[in-house]
């Protein structure tokens, strides 16, 4: 089989992380720097909390995991984004800058999830967006689209 | 709530990436959250690349329907809730003072209906826009002749197209019959003949079409049954399903091709009878085992449960069922030549229709463009190994058998050659053609 390889990440809060390598390529960023050969350090991910790490490794082991059934990883998914919305938007950036596809759609499609029947008022809130209609502008956008508001 | 400072580190890309999995009402809501947002999501490309995220979602499509007796148009939304899961609302769209006849085409969200009066009227039921479809020049009369429609996308040049044909009824065997094709083109407003398939091997009745672009498709061979008549088909789940009679009473077939525009994933299972209903169109699933069903006769939808094989009724009043994706596309592309509506002119009862002078320029327009799609040439041969020296089509009364060809064949409307115009790799850019023998 495949050499176990361990793989170590720095995380911006200086802990470090032992993985291992076959889990660790999930993430496409690791992939390349494993195949460029610069990693027999540790690999800094400055843009990454231990908080966030520990999630995502936890989500790496488990889809590395054989065995598991479909409905399984599903029923793991879904516990593991019953988490709070800071702490999801972290996640996010985080899967984004370790360039992991499966993990970002999955955390996108929880978020769309989320927004999705909010109020613009809620959205404005959520993003912190200011609303740069007059309200002569936004009752016109709110006619061309009254048919999403019935 | 404690504003997340992450939320606001979000790449664009990112964003772009999850609003397009938000439904279509809730993107037509957020156009209103500031400038910035109502631009972004009024892009085309966002448009777009929403569209594309979504017609792979094929449990995401919902009915959409005529009531029997308003004959207004009604969509209808599934809940999906544990107390009561077949419960669903059906809502009128406030569309116009058409009494409608038949929804004949769904494509991408845009949905061809045609009123009492045999007038084509393209719709997307979810941003209520709406255009009419003026006839061909060359159109058949309504009267003492049949048309089956299609709507469908090509690809190639980012356009609608609805394709007609119609042949004239009452023609007795041994007349030579004629099927006429005609495509409009949403962007040009143009109508162009194709070219007319003549039939001299015995008479065929059009079943009716799916898609766009020209192949042809193979169907179930069935070596066991003379009696098996097929009788009407319809796209699930992006899979094509074939309804067939068989002379077994307590049993309709119903063939699913599992694989696209592969004969051998032809896969079967039966729908037990109910003794009320004589006939059924499956509408879509509303589980892995819940199927809708149009029953022809009752004007309502049923909901049939295939592991069970039992039959529910749903409290939802309607007949001609088709189904529909939420979707922006706008029936307004190209603004047309000829004759089109905008969502906020007044009702038209009739499209207008150009003057003779401008159709007869169209009509030459679309002569001179090169021809990419002019003909349409079906053949019922039979599958290679099954090849008879019989000259009738070797597969009793079923809709015609053909092999897809993945290289056009030579042009021709002769019926021993088939041409391919524009093999699909995928289910929405192909058109089959399913042809019938009569008498």
């Amino acid at each position: 089989m495949s050499s176990t390889k361990l793989l170590t990440l720095k995380t911006s809060d200086g802990e470090e992380f032992k993985l291992d390598e076959a889990v660790a390529v999930k993430s496409q960023a690791i992939k390349n720097m494993v195949e460029d050969d610069c990693v027999s350090n540790a690999i800094p991910l400055p843009n990454v909390d231990s908080k966030t790490m520990t999630k995502v490794i936890e989500y790496w082991k488990k889809h590395s995991e054989e065995g598991v059934s479909k409905d399984q990883l599903n029923d793991f998914d879904k516990g593991f984004l019953e988490v709070h919305h800071s702490v999801l938007y972290d996640l996010l950036l985080a899967a984004n800058y370790l360039n992991d596809k499966e993990l970002v759609d999955v955390i996108c499609q929880e978020v769309a999830d989320r927004i999705k029947g909010k109020t613009p008022e809620e959205i404005r809130k959520e993003f912190d967006i200011k609303n740069d209609f007059t309200p002569e502008e936004e009752e016109k956008i709110r006619q061309e689209n009254a048919w999403a508001f019935d | 709530m404690a504003m997340s400072e992450s939320a606001e580190k979000l790449p664009e890309d990112i964003i772009f990436d999850t609003l397009t999995r938000l439904p279509a009402k809730s993107i037509g809501q957020f156009r209103c959250i500031s400038k910035q947002w109502c631009s972004s999501l009024s892009d085309p490309k966002f448009i777009k690349a929403h569209l594309t995220f979504h017609s792979h979602k094929h449990d995401e499509v919902k009915p959409i329907l005529i009531s029997h007796v308003s004959r207004s148009l009604h969509t209808v939304t599934f809940k999906h809730d544990t107390h009561n899961p077949i419960d669903a609302i059906s809502r009128k769209l406030n569309l116009s003072d058409n009494m409608w006849q038949r929804v004949v085409g769904s494509c991408n969200g845009l949905v061809l209906v045609l009123n009492e009066e045999d007038d084509i009227f393209l719709i997307n039921p979810s941003t209520l826009e709406y255009r009419g479809i003026p006839n061909s020049r060359l159109a058949l009369p309504k009267h003492g002749t049949s048309s089956t429609y299609a709507l469908g996308y090509d690809v190639v040049s980012d356009d609608y197209k609805l394709v007609t044909l119609s042949h004239y009824e009452g023609v007795s065997e041994g007349d030579l019959f004629c099927t006429y094709a005609d495509v409009y083109s949403l962007r040009m407003g143009l109508w162009r003949r194709l070219e007319s398939l003549s039939h001299h091997g015995g008479l065929y009745t059009v079943l009716g079409f799916l898609y766009m672009g020209f192949a042809l498709v193979p169907i179930p061979t069935i070596l066991d049954d003379d009696h098996l008549h097929f009788s009407d088909f319809v796209t699930l789940r992006g899979c094509i399903y074939m309804l067939a009679n068989t002379t077994d009473q307590d049993k309709n077939d119903v063939w699913m091709m599992k694989e696209y525009g592969f004969a051998g994933s032809w896969t079967k299972f039966s729908v037990t009878q109910q003794s009320s209903i004589s006939g059924f169109t499956p509408i879509c699933f509303m589980s892995d085992d819940n199927i809708v069903l149009d029953a022809s006769g009752k004007e309502k939808l049923f909901i049939y449960n295939k592991k069970e094989e039992h039959w529910r009724e749903m409290n939802v009043d309607g007949i001609n069922a088709r189904t529909f994706m939420e979707s922006f596309v706008s029936p307004m592309i190209g603004k047309g030549t000829e004759g089109d509506a905008s969502p906020k002119e007044a009702p038209l009862k009739r499209p207008r229709r150009s003057g003779p002078s401008s159709d007869i320029e169209a009509e030459q327009r679309a002569e001179s463009a090169p021809d990419t799609e002019a003909t349409m040439a079906t053949s019922p041969l039979p599958d290679g190994d099954q090849a008879t020296t019989s000259e009738a089509p070797a597969y009793t009364e079923a809709a015609g058998a053909v092999p897809a060809s993945p290289n056009p064949a030579p042009k021709s409307d002769n019926l021993d050659e088939i041409s391919v115009l524009q093999p699909g790799k995928q289910l929405g850019s192909d058109i089959f053609l399913f042809l019938e023998p009569r008498g």
